[in-house]
Formats: C-alpha cells, structure tokens, sequence
C-alpha cells in the first residue's frame, strides 16, 4: 500500500524527467543541424510547460531545475562542465530560469481552475441526482403514510393496501440509492479491500437474482451458466452487488416482459459472464460513458430515477477485483450486452477433493 | 405453549425499538427493551428471556460483541439473534462464531426476523428431540432409513454429500457459517473453495432449478442456510 502509495506520487517527477530528456535529445539533433543553442532553451521551456499543465507547479519546478543543469553542462560552452565562459550566456541561463519559473507557476494555476471547474461540474451532478433520486422516493412515503394517518377511515382496504406497498416499495428504493452512495464513497476513498476466494459463479448469481427478486418482477430472466465452470477468484460480497446492479440496470433499461439474459462460458484461463437485455440498447459512442459516475445513457433519463451510480460501482468493484467489465450493443437483436471477464481457476473439478 | 414468549430487545435506537415493540405485540409476544447492554444484562439476571436481539453497534463500554460473549459466559443458551449492518460480513460472521446464532441485516422486515425467531427456538427445541423426517416442498429427508427424496424419487448422494445435507438439515432455517460446516463435516482442515463445489453439486442433485436455488441458500461472506418450511 505504501510502496504503491509512493510510487503514484513519484510518477509526475519521473515523467517529468523524461520529457526533460526528450528535450535534451531534441536538443542534441538540433545541435547537429548547427542551430544555436540559444534556441534551445525554448526546447527545454516547452517540456517544462507540458510539466506544468499535466502535473502542476511542484513537478514543473523539478523540471525547470534539471533542466538548467542539463543546459548548462550539454549545450554552454565549456561543454560537459557547471560553468560558464561567456557572459551572454549567463544572462540567457537567467532568464531562462526565470521565464521557466513565471510560466510553470501560470501554467499550474490554469490546470488547478480546470480541476476546480470539473469538481464543482461533478459536485453539482451529484446535488442534483441527488436530491432528486432521494426526494422522489421519500416524496411518496411521506405521501401515503400521511394519507393512511388523516383518512384512514374513508380509505378502502385496497387503498390501504396499497398506499403500505407503496411506502415499503419506495423505501426500498431509498434503500438502494443510499446503498449505492456508500459503496461509491467506500471506492472513492480507497476503503474497499477485495476478499478474494475461489467462488462458484452460478452461486453468487443466484443470490443475486434472489435479492432482485422484486425489481425483476415483470421480466422473465434466463441464467445459462454451465455446472463445471471453473470457479472464479473474485471477493463473492461486492461481485453479488455487481450482478444485483447490472439486473437492476437492465430491468429499468427494458421494456416490462422482455428478458434478461445471463450467461457465462470458460475462454482460455478467464471466465467471460454476459448480461443482456432487450433494451434500446447504448447510445452511439456511450459505450464508456455510462461507467462514469453519474452519467445516465440519454439525458432524457430521469424519470427512471436511477442513482447514475450502479454502473460506476460495477466497474471500481471488478477492477479492485482485477476483472474488467465491457458494455456493447447486442448483435442479435436491439438490447444492451455487458461482458465481464472474470479469473477463473485452473482447477475445479470435485475429482481429489476430500 | 401455555406462556407467551419473552424476547429482549438491546438496541440504542428508540424508532427500531419502537417499531419491533408494535410488530411483537402484535404477534403476542411479550417484550423488554433496553438502549444498552448493562441494562440488558440486568434484565437477563432477573428474568428468563426466550430470545435476545442484539444490534452489534451498541453505544457504551460494553457492545453487541461483548453482550454475547457475556451471555454465553454465564452458560446461557438463550437464542442471540444479531442485527447488522450491510457490509459487515466480517462482524456478522464473529458474532456467529461467538455464539449468536442467527442475524438479520438492517433494514430488515418484520417477516425476516420473526423467521429467524422461529428457526432459532425450533432448533433449541429439536435439540431435545429430533424429528426424523424433514420435509420442505418436493425434498424430504428421512434421517433413519437414509434416505432423500425430490418429487418422490430417491437421490443418490455421496457420504460426504449426505453429512453435509444432514448438518443443514438439523439447522434449518439457521445460517451456518462456512467454518462451523468445515468443521462439522470435514473436521475443519479443508478450504472454503470445496465446500462451495459440494454445494454446487447437492444443488444440482436436489434443486429444481440449481442457478435460482430456493432450498440451499447462500449467506455471500458468512455461510450457508437450508430454507425451513413455511
């Protein structure tokens, strides 16, 4: 954790080293071409900008520093040596580092507004997904709990009934929208650690398929998964949210009785699981973008109240998990296909088991 | 039974409190509720509970696991029914360990926890004396001649097939966790990753349809639970 901890941080140094020495062998192509050196340090000034805006002000300072020396000891007379001979020279080193300095501090604030605006783009998408996705839902518990409470006498038993079933429906879609908050800030903060054991796939889909038993209601579901798959090494309790989101999402992509299709096959060393459904499939160049947090596929999605979250945790779950999940179009027939590759065992059969 | 049943309820949050009182009620049980687990150790000393409910994230000194560990301690076997959090397996399965035998995760429903209620005082009971026939649906179980039926047809199960289906069995409607089975069936030197495979074949032998299973259900991170009849 530590060492990768380190070595995340360390990465912006090290490629700003290496595009200080990309301008350094640019450099020494252009010397060939008997190009005065003094151009170089434009060379030099372009990687250390390209640090600036990539990485921000500390790195950009690394680069300018190393690349004063690099300058200086490959390029200023006496070569291959600190010092240096002409006067000039001193004064084109200065303001070398100066504008590198200037540029690098301009540059780094650019970069931070870009990363305030896109937060605060994100953070609006959020106050709006959520307070819609928690108001809708808690608007009609207060609705028919309050209904039950001042007419209860007038009600017929069927509406009773049925202002109960919505209040326990609807908080279970609270339940879900809440749930999917804290499985994506567990991700966000780094606090999800895969449990990875040797599972039984057909196992954890049908716990899964158990707790959208309800959601699933009006679809007809086909599960085609073979008894001696190899089992899978995947942690079973976040792969089970997996499998419950991705039904959660085909149910509310597809039309009431259509079906959604599961199946899973053994491919070279992986297990590829495929989920489908008769939809209207992803929008043309969507294909990644509905992994993105809070990105619903078309914007005219709302009604459908989902959270925008379901698909963003399927995928940091699987990759915390070193699985991959793919979305596509089915070939077929019209209707969304998400393909997770998955590894397997190499050895699952009950053959030497105990 | 000529009494009615007394439950004890330890949990600090005055609304799931206030709603189980109403639920048992209803069901006519008598109930005690107690925001803390000194004050439900001291119910516990003057009164005999059928079954306490425990939330594990008790405020104070003394929490859920403590509450266990101290009930067990004093040799009670009184049913410990646990209520959890999502995504605590790890505390779920710790308190099984400890000797609750059942859980519930929050939000939960009435029908959950009065099931789990149930399975819990049928097992302390069967405990004095087993039925030999179990019964749900298509299966059956006859545990004096041996035998296991689906739909009326016999189903040929290994030794080891059996012991695990009979430890279910005499459990049911319990969860069970996976070391507790591994235990029981394999003397404990075995992984996990087995007995999922034993699962997966008893599935295949004895459910109507092994990918939806409705006999043999999985607790995911904690264990297995054979569903009790209705």
């Amino acid at each position: 954790m530590t060492t990768a901890n380190a070595l995340s941080r360390a990465r912006p140094y090290l490629w700003t080293v290496a595009a200080v020495a990309a301008a350094m062998i640019l450099s020494l192509i252009l010397q060939r071409a008997h190009i005065a050196p003094a151009n170089f340090a434009l060379v030099f000034l372009t990687a250390i900008l390209a640090a600036a805006v990539l990485y921000g002000l500390g790195p950009a300072l690394f680069g300018s520093v190393i690349s004063l020396l690099v300058y200086n000891y490959f390029f200023l007379p006496p070569l291959f040596t600190f010092t240096i001979a002409d006067a000039s020279n001193i004064v084109t080193l200065f303001f070398f580092g100066v504008v590198a300095v200037v540029a690098s501090d301009l540059a780094a604030r650019m970069r931070r507004h870009a990363l305030v605006a896109e937060t605060e783009r994100l953070r609006s998408a959020m106050l709006t997904s959520l307070s819609h996705d928690l108001r809708t839902p808690l608007a009609s518990i207060v609705g028919a709990a309050s209904s039950l409470i001042t007419s209860r006498q007038s009600l017929t038993e069927a509406a009773r009934d049925d202002l109960i079933a919505t209040i326990h429906q609807e908080a279970g879609r609270l339940h879900r929208f809440i749930s999917n908050l804290l499985d994506m800030t567990r991700l966000e903060s780094g606090a999800i650690a895969p449990n990875l054991e040797l599972v039984d796939l057909s196992d954890v889909t049908g716990t899964a398929l158990r707790r959208a038993e309800e959601i699933l209601a009006l679809h007809c579901v086909k599960a085609d998964i073979p008894a001696d798959l190899p089992l899978v090494r995947l942690d079973p309790v976040l792969f089970e949210q997996v499998i419950f989101n991705l039904l959660d999402n085909a149910a509310k992509y597809s039309p009431p009785h259509s079906c959604i299709l599961l199946r899973a096959r053994e491919d070279d060393g992986l297990v590829r699981m495929e989920i489908a459904d008769e939809g209207h499939g992803i929008p043309p160049g969507e294909s990644e973008r509905i992994f993105e947090k809070f990105h619903r596929a078309a914007a005219g999605d709302r009604q459908r109240a989902g959270t925008g979250l379901g698909l963003a945790i399927c995928r940091g779950f699987l990759q915390a998990m070193r699985s991959n999940i793919a979305a596509a179009n089915r070939t077929d027939r019209p209707g969304a296909i998400f393909t997770l590759t998955l590894p397997a065992s190499a050895d699952a059969s009950v053959a030497g088991i105990p | 039974m000529t009494r009615p049943l007394h439950i004890l309820v330890v949990e600090d949050e005055p609304p799931i409190r206030r709603f189980l009182r109403t639920s048992f009620s209803a069901e006519g049980f008598q109930i005690t509720d107690v925001g803390d687990a000194r004050a439900a150790m001291q119910i516990l000393e003057r009164q005999n509970s059928d079954v306490v409910i425990v939330d594990l994230g008790l405020p104070g000194v003394m929490d859920g696991f403590d509450l266990i560990h101290a009930i067990r301690s004093s040799g009670s076997a009184v049913p410990i029914i646990v209520l959890s959090s999502r995504s605590d397996e790890a505390g779920k399965v710790r308190a099984l360990d400890m000797g609750a035998d059942d859980y519930v995760t929050k939000p939960f429903g009435t029908a959950e926890l009065l099931a789990r209620i149930r399975a819990a005082i049928r097992h302390r009971l069967q405990q004095q004396g087993e039925s030999p026939v179990f019964t749900n649906g298509d299966f059956s179980m006859d545990l004096v001649r041996r035998l296991v039926t689906v739909r009326g047809e016999e189903v040929k199960l290994t030794p080891r097939e059996y012991d695990l289906l009979r430890l279910l069995v005499a459990h049911a409607g319990k969860v069970l966790t996976h070391r507790f089975i591994l235990r029981e069936v394999w003397g404990g030197d075995t992984d996990v990753q087995y007995l999922r495979i034993y699962v997966r074949t008893l599935r295949q032998k004895i459910e109507a349809e092994p990918e939806r299973p409705r006999l043999i259900l999985t607790e995911q991170g904690v264990g297995y639970r054979l569903k009790a009849p209705d």
